[in-house]
């Protein structure tokens, strides 16, 4: 109990809220810019960290992350580039909000459910960190194959107006997923001889082409042919814009909470299973919602509830990943991977004994991220203002910067250039998708969840090939594969309906 | 804009290296900052024991050395970016042996071999083991291997990299036991399956250290080529007579065909860089253990580890 009163305290003070202050603002900012994103930043800022106090550190790391997960709905809503790809899911309902003047009301919910997504989930690493690890840790191949294959059903939700269009796009995700080395044998996949390859497509760059690069071409093309004035210049404050456009009202707030509760598990719990992440996160939490609501054709069109869905989910992951890294030891995703760095420098090494071992930097550490959570209210709910008006620069000064941003951070990804053709060739990609109507999501999660399945599948061929009866005494696993069966059941029985 | 932190952080090392006594005569190498690539992404071992020594030669040469990341393939990425650059001394690459000896036998297509560099030390070991969960009823390699044989069991071990492969296959080849070689995407993820009672053993060079100290994990044997100086007790499977060691030695290298002088200043930078203090930080921090070699030793250690792996990587491709 004193080491957890002390550990508070120690992060009270002003010099590591300051440092919160400053992560968070940084991953606003960062999580903002199409083409910049929270684990680059974090990447980059780990370094500095060396300079810093253990709790200085990690708190301001933790910043940027949270900071970051919720900027990356700004550009989403505003200009239709997502920020960072987990805000993808975000842009479907955000922007049509943005285009009816109605942004700064898309921006807050974001916000609103962004902060409660985020605190929900570190509640529940602040009280049940270790029996979750547990559970997770029971999560092996065969389990893991079956969650992944329920995942794809999300496929259905989200392909568009064709759900064949949406399978290819999906496939073709899945494809380019097994580019790399191969797991097993080493031997490289359909790298062309490109040794940058061997990782596999670098998700980034890849995102950032598909999704901010293509868009700015789409948006300059019908500059270009005329199909659109220069609208740039709604102005979300202007006295015109009625105020209920601008904010979001306690009853529409309770109208979505069902939706935000449901998107903090289903973030909470991808969270805690390492490997899967935000991006998937956004997409379920969006797929879900759009499933359980009476009226699933108004997503897309502008429906608050679909950013409330999106941006709960994918923030719910932030602190949840924190929960394999704290208990076991096991980073569940990017940041978290490069956070183990930043505690390993501070002779920490985050595992099963942290809480025996540091429990006053442990508790000083879920001080700051509660302190972090706080800010990223405030610190977001005056940067809306600031980032608003943005979309009042014409277009035509965005774009280029925007461009420029791209290509920027495609290059900090690898420090290569190497990085920027890849985001080049999916930007052209990108935008023969969009023209022809094949679904990017859909792209996403094929690729997204590819890597992963692929793996499983194999760890569960590998390790069950001689006795493939004992898969029947997984009932995790099994229990999966029957709610597969049932949605796709569902979805058939709507299709034909 | 990403630049920032950098600019911020390269102004500070700037302004530590300018209160440095004035050791540097003009005309001299180094005349300008450094850059180390990095092969790792940031905060793991290379990176760590990359950073630290950069800041200590910093004070050797006078000269700030800015890290940047070149991460990717084991080390590969950076290999392939380092041989490229200029050979002036400007440019050294901080990575791992297995890049340089493993990776072009297992991919005949990379384009650098151990001779296209002018390799400037090996500097830190990483101090791996074989482990299994704490309740598993074996407390040795011995024990496995009888269990396994009494019971006519096939074991699964969960690999990262190819060296636990080839590890796997020198336990096959003298005890005649089998393995399913479970493949996983990093050391962590292999002592994820272990604790979760999915596979029965891993090779790990750093992560398992926390989980035996937790008590969640205990250490079999070590491939390390000598005992483990946090481990005396621990046997390594040199001494339980399987002939096989593969130790992937963190080490700092420049393209080929340095001045001699340059290079001689360099070396001699890294081995005095590389301190007492800088040691006890590594293996206190990060369980990273020193091994330093000159750049002649050093050479001769990668062709040795490149010959050591050749008929092991022979027997690997046989069975794919």
């Amino acid at each position: 109990m004193d080491q957890i009163i002390a550990g508070i305290g120690d992060a009270l003070t002003l010099i590591n809220i300051l440092y919160v202050a400053l992560g968070v603002f940084i991953g606003i900012f960062v999580g903002a810019i199409p083409g910049l994103n929270a684990p680059m930043a974090i990447a980059i800022a780990v370094p500095i960290t060396f300079y810093m106090s253990p709790l200085a550190g990690i708190a301001f790391l933790i910043g940027i992350n949270k900071g970051g997960t919720f900027g990356g709905s700004i550009a989403a809503i505003l200009l239709n580039t997502p920020g960072s790809p987990e805000a993808t899911s975000t842009a479907f309902d955000g922007y049509p909000l943005a285009r009816q003047g109605k942004g700064l009301k898309a921006l807050k919910m974001a916000l609103y459910s962004s902060v409660f997504g985020d605190t929900f989930s570190d509640i529940v690493l602040f009280t049940v960190a270790a029996p979750l690890a547990l559970v997770a840790l029971k999560m092996g191949p065969p389990e893991m194959t079956a969650i992944l294959i329920f995942s794809l059903t999300i496929i259905a939700g989200l392909a568009g107006k064709s759900m064949i269009r949406g399978l290819i796009a999906a496939a073709l995700g899945g494809f380019l997923s097994t580019v790399g080395l191969d797991i097993e044998t080493a031997e490289p996949r359909l790298t062309f001889g490109f040794v940058e390859l061997d990782d596999g497509i670098p998700l980034l760059p890849m995102a950032i082409g598909l999704l901010a690069l293509s868009e700015i071409i789409i948006q300059i093309e019908n500059h270009v042919l005329a199909k659109e004035r220069d609208t740039g210049s709604i102005d979300v404050f202007s006295r015109d814009v009625p105020r209920e456009n601008k904010a979001v009202s306690g009853r529409e707030f309770m109208g979505c909470f069902r939706t935000i509760i449901r998107s903090s598990f289903i973030g909470t719990g991808i969270g805690a299973l390492p490997g899967i992440g935000a991006v998937v996160a956004g997409f379920l939490g969006y797929a879900a919602a759009r499933r359980a609501s009476k009226n699933p054709d108004e997503f897309g069109t502008g429906k608050l509830e679909g950013i409330a869905a999106a941006e709960a989910a994918n923030s719910a992951v932030t602190g949840a990943n924190l929960i394999p890294l704290l208990a076991l030891g096991i980073p569940g995703s990017l940041s978290a991977a490069i956070l183990i760095g930043a505690f390993l420098i501070h002779g920490v090494d985050p595992g099963p004994l942290i809480f025996k071992e540091y429990p006053r930097l442990v508790y000083g550490i879920f001080g700051a991220m509660v302190i972090a959570n706080i800010l990223n209210f405030v610190i977001g709910s005056f940067g809306l203002r600031f980032f608003a008006l943005l979309v009042r620069f014409p277009k035509s000064v965005i774009h280029p910067i925007i461009v420029v941003l791209c290509i920027a951070g495609a290059f900090a990804i690898g420090n290569t250039v190497f990085s920027i053709s890849i985001m080049v060739v999916f930007a052209v990609l990108g935008y023969f998708m969009r023209k022809l109507d094949f679904s990017f999501a859909t792209f996403i999660i094929g690729f997204a969840l590819g890597e992963n399945f692929e793996i499983s599948f194999r760890q569960t061929v590998i390790l069950f090939a001689e006795n493939p009866a004992e898969l029947l005494t997984h009932w995790i696993a099994l229990g999966f594969i029957l709610l597969t069966l049932f949605s796709v059941w569902r979805i058939l029985r709507r299709g034909t309906n | 804009m990403m630049k920032k932190p950098f600019l911020a952080l390269s102004a500070l090392v700037i302004a530590g290296a300018m209160t440095l006594p004035a050791s540097m005569a003009l005309a001299e190498f180094p005349e300008k900052p450094i850059t180390m690539l990095i092969g790792f992404r940031p905060g793991g071992a290379v990176d760590t024991t990359g950073r630290l020594l950069a800041a200590n030669l910093e004070k050797e040469l006078g000269q700030p050395v800015i890290a940047v990341q070149k991460a990717g393939g084991g080390g590969k990425i950076m290999a392939s970016t380092l041989i490229n650059a200029d050979p002036d001394g400007y440019t050294i690459g901080m990575g791992a042996s297995a890049a340089y000896t493993l990776a072009p036998q297992l991919d005949p297509k990379i384009s650098y071999r151990i001779d296209d560099f002018d390799h400037l030390a090996t500097v830190t070991i990483p101090q791996d083991a074989l482990v299994v969960r704490k309740d598993s009823p074996w407390n040795s390699l011995e024990d496995m291997v009888k269990d396994a044989k009494a019971n006519g069991k096939t074991l699964s071990i969960a690999s990262q990299v190819a060296v636990v492969n080839m590890l796997a296959l020198a336990i096959e080849k003298k005890d005649g036991i089998k393995f399913k070689v479970v493949p996983v995407k990093g050391g962590a993820r292999g002592i994820q399956q272990v604790l979760g009672g999915h596979v029965d053993l891993t090779w790990s060079g750093s992560g398992w250290h926390k989980q035996v100290a937790a008590g969640t994990m205990k250490p079999l044997v070590t491939i390390s080529a000598k005992r483990m100086p946090g481990y005396p007790d621990l046997p390594t499977m040199l001494e339980l007579g399987y002939g096989y060691t593969f130790v992937d030695t963190f080490m700092l290298s420049a393209p080929k065909g340095l001045p001699a002088d340059v290079k001689a200043k360099l070396a001699s930078a890294v081995k005095k860089a590389l301190t007492p203090e800088l040691s006890e930080q590594l293996l206190g921090k990060m369980k990273l253990a020193t091994d330093y070699r000159n750049p002649e030793d050093t050479l001769k250690f990668l062709h040795a580890q490149y010959d050591l792996v050749t008929p092991m990587v022979a027997d690997m491709k046989k069975m794919n």
